[in-house]
């Protein structure tokens, strides 16, 4: 197996009840006792359904949440342990693909700040001055697919489906080798995803990226991901190569589950 | 084969915006009868939503204007209709349900209270629904009656459960209850508007065959409105595809499934991933829909179709009958050799 990119060790994270107006509300265990590896150059899909801990895992990842006990290594460092200096140079290499792309990207900003943003903020490590940056940011324009003519205009101009382009050209402009994609294609037609999922797994065989991919889709899962999670009530039920989970699931949720996914078959 | 429930004729509908005039349903015809699932498929914009409002006269005019068609529903043209006789056909002889059932319910006001309210409401136009109980009697038949709708619709302890705010049900559980409401006045048209993109697959599949029980219980028509092939394949007796405005193939949904006969249709299959696409092999429908202010000439599609020749750009194509048993308007189906025959 290739060297891990991501390891998730034995992560929990309880969400304390809050004290409110109605009285206490319970504690809620989002996540219990999650082990995952991800290695360099996979897909690995996340499936869950709501209020799985999909979010919640994506989140600890992005450290924008703490889990209660655990470990999430980065090329085998703790992230936990890392100073806040590390820890913001790390984050260039991660990055992440939101789900709704009218919501994700400021309307008040053009695609060129949307899309320069990372490296302004990433700049001791991406280390390009302004023009370097313009030249950049219609570089990979051109990369997910929309001309570099389109860089002074703004969000509202652009069908979901080129949004969700902009979205991910912004992901890449740090140079990151690990991409979070956090439904991307769930807000989107089927033939606008299909282009999206396309152009994704074009990225990845040219950029060697690594993707970590959350979803609720098990059609799309099985087309774009090597290797598969389920995630249910916070805990990893199923994990293993995605052929294997669909042919062969061994659990009973893992059954329900791909048995209530419609599907349509498209005649030869 | 039934009369009519719902008969849609060459359906125009126009909206004024700022940009001008977009011709956003052009010529929609369909016909529902009792005990069928219509299934009515396509992309953002392309009409499906608003085919549903206009049926139960929901479409705000202006911005919106039909310059031609016509709705029957049991005969009746629903165009002509006043606003005050569209409220008694509408919740009692048409139901309606949404997609998001968190906004559709009140979050102020108990599910029971929710419900007595519609039965009550729909009462006032047909007696029957509450068998003539009037003043205080009424408001407790259509107390037992929420109960009952509840139990149909798989809520258990539904008694206890009418004393429940919305928050304190899961995403599901009021899909059910809108069911229920849209039920609670025995309407004989239902026009479900995706009624399950906001839930999870495993509670989607519940709603699915509740849906196809009630059916088959209440000899209703339906008219289910959806993004998702798989949903149609799963659950709808006939579908119609449509693009841009136009309805641009029908049938029953296994004739049209299996052997489609739009480019289109067959394109929107393609975008699919099933179990034997491979990696990188799944295809995408290059362009975008057509602008609905400056529709191109003829058939919309033309222009992001591979099939598409000078004809196609000049007349929009009728909708004609294919050998497999359903309808298309296309100058070039698909017509695939018959293996049955071979």
């Amino acid at each position: 197996m290739p060297e891990p990119v991501l390891e998730i060790r034995n992560v929990s994270k309880t969400y304390t009840g809050r004290r409110g107006l109605f009285g206490k509300s319970d504690p809620v265990d989002a996540l219990r006792d999650v082990s995952l590896t991800v290695a360099r150059g996979e897909s690995f899909g996340l499936v869950g359904e709501s209020g799985s801990g999909k979010t919640t895992l994506t989140r600890s990842i992005l450290r924008l949440e703490q889990p209660s006990s655990g470990q999430i290594l980065f090329h085998g460092n703790d992230m936990a342990a890392l100073s806040p200096r590390s820890l913001r140079r790390l984050r260039a290499r991660i990055q992440i693909v939101f789900q709704d792309p009218y919501a994700s990207l400021n309307p008040r900003m053009t695609i060129e700040d949307i899309v320069t943003e990372p490296m302004l903020i990433h700049r001791d490590i991406v280390g390009l001055d302004r023009a370097a940056r313009r030249d950049r940011a219609a570089e990979l324009l051109s990369l997910v697919g929309l001309g570099s003519q389109l860089l002074r205009r703004h969000p509202h101009e652009f069908s979901g489906g080129q949004r969700q382009r902009i979205g991910i050209a912004r992901a890449l402009a740090s140079g990151p080798e690990l991409l979070l994609l956090d439904e991307p294609t769930s807000a989107l037609d089927v033939s606008v995803q299909a282009q999206v999922l396309n152009l994704l797994i074009e990225l990845q065989d040219r950029l060697q990226l690594t993707y970590f991919f959350i979803s609720h889709d098990l059609a799309v899962v099985r087309y774009l991901c090597t290797r598969v999670a389920l995630i249910h009530h916070g805990r990893i039920i199923e994990e293993g190569e995605t052929n294997r989970i669909f042919d062969a699931p061994q659990t009973e949720y893992a059954r329900t589950l791909i048995s209530a996914a419609p599907e349509v078959r498209v005649p030869a | 084969m039934g009369e009519a429930l719902l008969q849609i004729d060459d359906l125009h509908l126009t909206m004024s915006s700022f940009d001008g005039l977009a011709h956003v349903l052009n010529g929609v015809s369909l016909t529902v009868r009792r005990g069928e699932i219509w299934g009515v498929v396509g992309e953002s914009g392309c009409g499906k939503s608003l085919t549903g409002l206009s049926i139960s006269r929901l479409v705000q005019s202006p911005p919106a204007r039909y310059p031609a068609g016509a709705i029957r529903f049991e005969g009746r043209n629903l165009m002509s209709l006043s606003q005050r006789e569209m409220q008694a056909l509408r919740g009692t002889r048409i139901g309606m349900i949404f997609q998001d059932p968190t906004t559709n319910l009140n979050p102020t006001l108990k599910i029971g209270t929710q419900l007595i309210d519609v039965a009550l409401a729909a009462a006032h136009h047909d007696s029957s629904i509450l068998s003539g109980a009037k003043g205080r009697e009424a408001r407790r038949a259509a107390r037992a009656l929420a109960v009952r709708m509840l139990e149909q619709v798989g809520i258990t302890d539904a008694a206890a459960r009418l004393d429940s705010y919305p928050h304190e049900f899961s995403g599901g559980m009021r899909q059910r209850v809108l069911i229920a409401m849209a039920l609670i006045g025995r309407p004989d048209l239902l026009i479900a508007d995706e009624p399950t993109t906001a839930l999870d697959v495993s509670v989607q599949a519940q709603i699915l065959a509740l849906l196809r029980g009630i059916v088959a219980d209440h000899d209703m028509g339906v008219i289910l409105i959806t993004h998702n092939l798989g949903v149609v394949a799963q659950t709808c007796s006939h579908v119609a595809v449509m693009y841009a405005g136009n309805v641009v193939e029908t049938g029953p949904v296994a004739q049209v499934i299996d052997r489609p006969a739009h480019p289109y249709t067959r394109a929107l299959m393609a975008a699919i991933p099933t179990r034997e696409t491979r990696r990188g092999e799944l295809q995408g429908l290059a362009g975008t829909v057509p602008d609905l202010i400056r529709p191109p000439p003829g058939c919309r599609f033309a222009p992001r179709c591979n099939r598409a020749t000078e004809i196609c750009r000049g007349q929009f194509p009728a909708m004609t009958p294919t050998a497999a048993g359903h309808s298309v308007a296309c100058y070039h189906p698909v017509i695939e050799r018959e293996v049955a025959s071979a």
